[in-house]
């Protein structure tokens, strides 16, 4: 974050940005920052977000799907919804943009050493667990955690994100990578079925575990109840929240969900500590 | 105490013309049923005789309209943002109440939180902008501020406390720079130090009319009025109460009541551009509007005005009493009473929300449920 002035992006240049999925709704973009020293003012966890700045336009907060492992350039996959993610989208490779900074709080993975990983995400919710499964991963970090699973589902395949990097994944003994898509399709070589029954049929233990949840509503609605099932505690889930947002930093007022802001106390939030607030997002 | 200094009433246009000499200074001035707070004229005179503000002070520390950062919008440095200079000019505001003193003092918590949640814009308009306040000899029928922690004599967020004692003006500074604003202003305009037996008269002058300002709201309907239990009960539960519909219920969503407000902090952020420039700005808001939560996707988690309502009550009761050691995120002004064009009194609100929280089941441990 910029230390002087918390509202001034850093400026960063497009490098390269490809359509994730054949509606072009999803595109991925991935940007490199113009001054190597904002690079390091830029110290991210996984989980955290960052403002893309597109001036003249505004700005939206987007998940950081590269992890910090990775290097210096970052990853943003962005949903064309509103005014500044569909400027976004019009970007061209070497035009600039603004990066404001890491925002948030981030999956607590320090906190989460020694136990077993259940990362579950779906449809393009899965950025910011992407993140994390990277940073895991590494090998400065694998050795510390236990067993890592990886539930991903979506729609169709065409709409699962970053298909090159899980395809890696599933090749690797130290991960267990299960993807579904909601229907079967001809070509498609992995599970069929929501995430709520690939997590069933996984019946993932809660000893000495913990879970990071992101994706839809539907999703979210029926996984928890699968946890709890398992005897999963509400302190052992972890999930992101998302609402709207302007300045980033716990003042402007509008992304609260009681007194928590989900821009600086979240976006992730134990399951605990949701049940504790009023259901307000 | 014993630093205070009584000035004659008719020199205080003098004290407040010397210390206008570097900066600029701001004084009450009726004009069209209106109050505010205008630049100091001394063709004018000085008025002492008005209630408050009708708009808060705010705008002083936290303009309507900011512009945060400039860009080209073509050109090499297009698309590169600069930050802009704020609260360049050192400011003197005279006569603030102190609900409006404490109402600042209560921002500074919002906008001065920890190193990485800290307004640059905020901090360099406090700390160039001194605060002489005024003592409430009488307080209005909308004004709660006793209620609230404050109270109409009260210094918290004051350089130098004012009292109006008639013939006589005290001041009596709170801050080591409102010292030595009371020493820049003696060195030019004769004062008499508040000791002795002169002094004395002057201070019991001073606390007769705060004991008298306090009777008054003493007598209020709404002096009682408390948020003990509303601290005692969980954020769930006092969200889930049955009350929110009817208080809702003839709101407009206008958003009068967070314009008017002292505390209202609310803001949005819009860039503009026009030719080969452009500029990032922010507004005040209001959670009263619909897209102040809105998502882009459409969906949005305060969707109707009883959330919205609801969400501003609970934002001063019980949100920021919660992150805030206990102070309530209102300061009893009473703006909001005095300006609701549906006559929504936001002491009945508190004392229906406090009534309901007492009737509510208790719902595990007090203790616990209060720090949940």
């Amino acid at each position: 974050m910029n230390e002087k002035n918390p509202y001034l992006p850093y400026p960063v240049r497009l490098v390269e940005a490809r359509f994730d999925t054949p509606d072009t709704s999803l595109r991925t973009l991935r940007v490199a920052f113009e001054d190597p020293a904002h690079a390091a003012g830029f110290a991210y966890r996984p989980g955290q977000f960052a403002e893309l700045s597109v001036t003249g336009r505004g700005e939206a907060p987007i998940g950081i799907a590269s992890s910090p492992t990775e290097g210096d350039e970052l990853l943003f996959t962005v949903s064309r919804m509103g005014v500044v993610t569909t400027a976004l989208h019009e970007l061209s490779p070497g035009d600039r943009l603004g990066v404001r900074g890491p925002l948030g709080n981030g999956y607590p993975l320090a906190d989460l050493a020694g136990k077993d990983i259940v990362v579950v995400a779906g449809g393009y919710a899965v950025t910011t667990l992407r993140s994390a499964m990277i940073w895991l991963l590494d090998p400065a970090n694998r050795a510390r955690y236990g067993r890592i699973t990886f539930v991903y589902g979506a729609r169709s395949p065409e709409l699962l994100l970053y298909p090159e990097t899980w395809r890696q994944w599933m090749g690797r003994s130290d991960v267990d990578c299960r993807v579904t898509i909601d229907n079967a399709c001809e070509g498609w070589d992995c599970l069929v079925g929501f995430v709520p029954r690939v997590l069933k049929e996984l019946a993932p233990s809660p000893e000495g575990a913990a879970a990071l949840v992101c994706g839809p509503p539907a999703m979210i609605r029926f996984s928890l109840p699968v946890f709890e099932d398992l005897g999963w505690q509400p302190e052992q889930i972890f999930m992101s929240l998302e609402n709207r947002m302007k300045c980033g930093i716990g003042i402007c007022g509008r992304c609260n969900v009681g007194n928590r802001y989900v821009c600086k106390h979240g976006p992730v939030f134990s399951k605990a500590e949701l049940d504790r607030l009023p259901a307000e997002y | 105490m014993y630093d205070a200094m009584i000035f004659s009433r008719l020199d205080l246009p003098r004290v407040i013309a010397a210390w206008s000499a570097g900066r600029a200074v701001y004084v009450p001035t009726t004009a069209g049923g209106n109050t505010t707070l205008a630049p100091f004229d001394p063709e004018r005179g000085l008025s002492l005789d008005y209630g408050n503000t009708t708009l808060s002070p705010k705008a002083f520390l936290f303009p309507q309209t900011e512009c945060l950062l400039r860009f080209a919008t073509c050109g090499q440095d297009a698309a590169l943002a600069v930050a802009e200079p704020q609260g360049t000019q050192k400011r003197l505001l005279f006569g603030i109440r102190p609900c409006d003193a404490a109402a600042f003092a209560l921002l500074d918590a919002v906008f001065c939180q920890d190193a990485h949640s800290t307004d640059p814009s905020w901090v360099s308009r406090r700390e160039r902008t001194i605060l002489v306040g005024l003592g409430c000899n009488t307080p209005d029928a909308a004004c709660f501020c006793t209620a609230m922690g404050s109270g109409p004599h009260h210094p918290r967020g004051l350089d130098i406390l004012a009292a109006d004692l008639g013939d006589e003006v005290l001041l009596t500074p709170v801050t080591d720079r409102g010292r030595a604003l009371l020493a820049e202003a003696a060195s030019i305009v004769p004062g008499i130090p508040a000791r002795g037996e002169r002094g004395g008269t002057a201070l019991g002058r001073a606390a007769t009319l705060r004991i008298n300002a306090e009777a008054v709201m003493a007598r209020s309907p709404f002096a009682g009025l408390t948020l003990e239990a509303v601290a005692r009960r969980s954020q769930r539960t006092v969200h889930a109460l049955g009350i929110w519909p009817a208080i809702a219920e003839t709101c407009l969503n206008c958003g009068v009541c967070t314009f008017a407000c002292p505390t209202c902090h609310c803001f949005d952020i819009q860039d503009e551009t026009k030719g080969a420039s452009g500029r990032r700005v922010r507004n005040w808001d209001t959670c009263m509007s619909w897209l102040f939560t809105a998502h882009a996707s459409g969906h949005n988690p305060r969707p109707t005005k009883v959330e919205r309502v609801r969400q501003r009550f609970m934002h001063k009761f019980k949100y920021m009493p919660m992150n805030l050691g206990g102070r309530p995120g209102c300061v009893g002004c009473g703006r909001c009473v005095r300006q609701c064009p549906v006559n929504i009194d936001i002491r009945e609100v508190l004392r229906t929300l406090d009534m309901a929280c007492r009737a509510a089941p208790p719902s595990g441990a007090p203790r616990a449920e209060a720090d949940s």
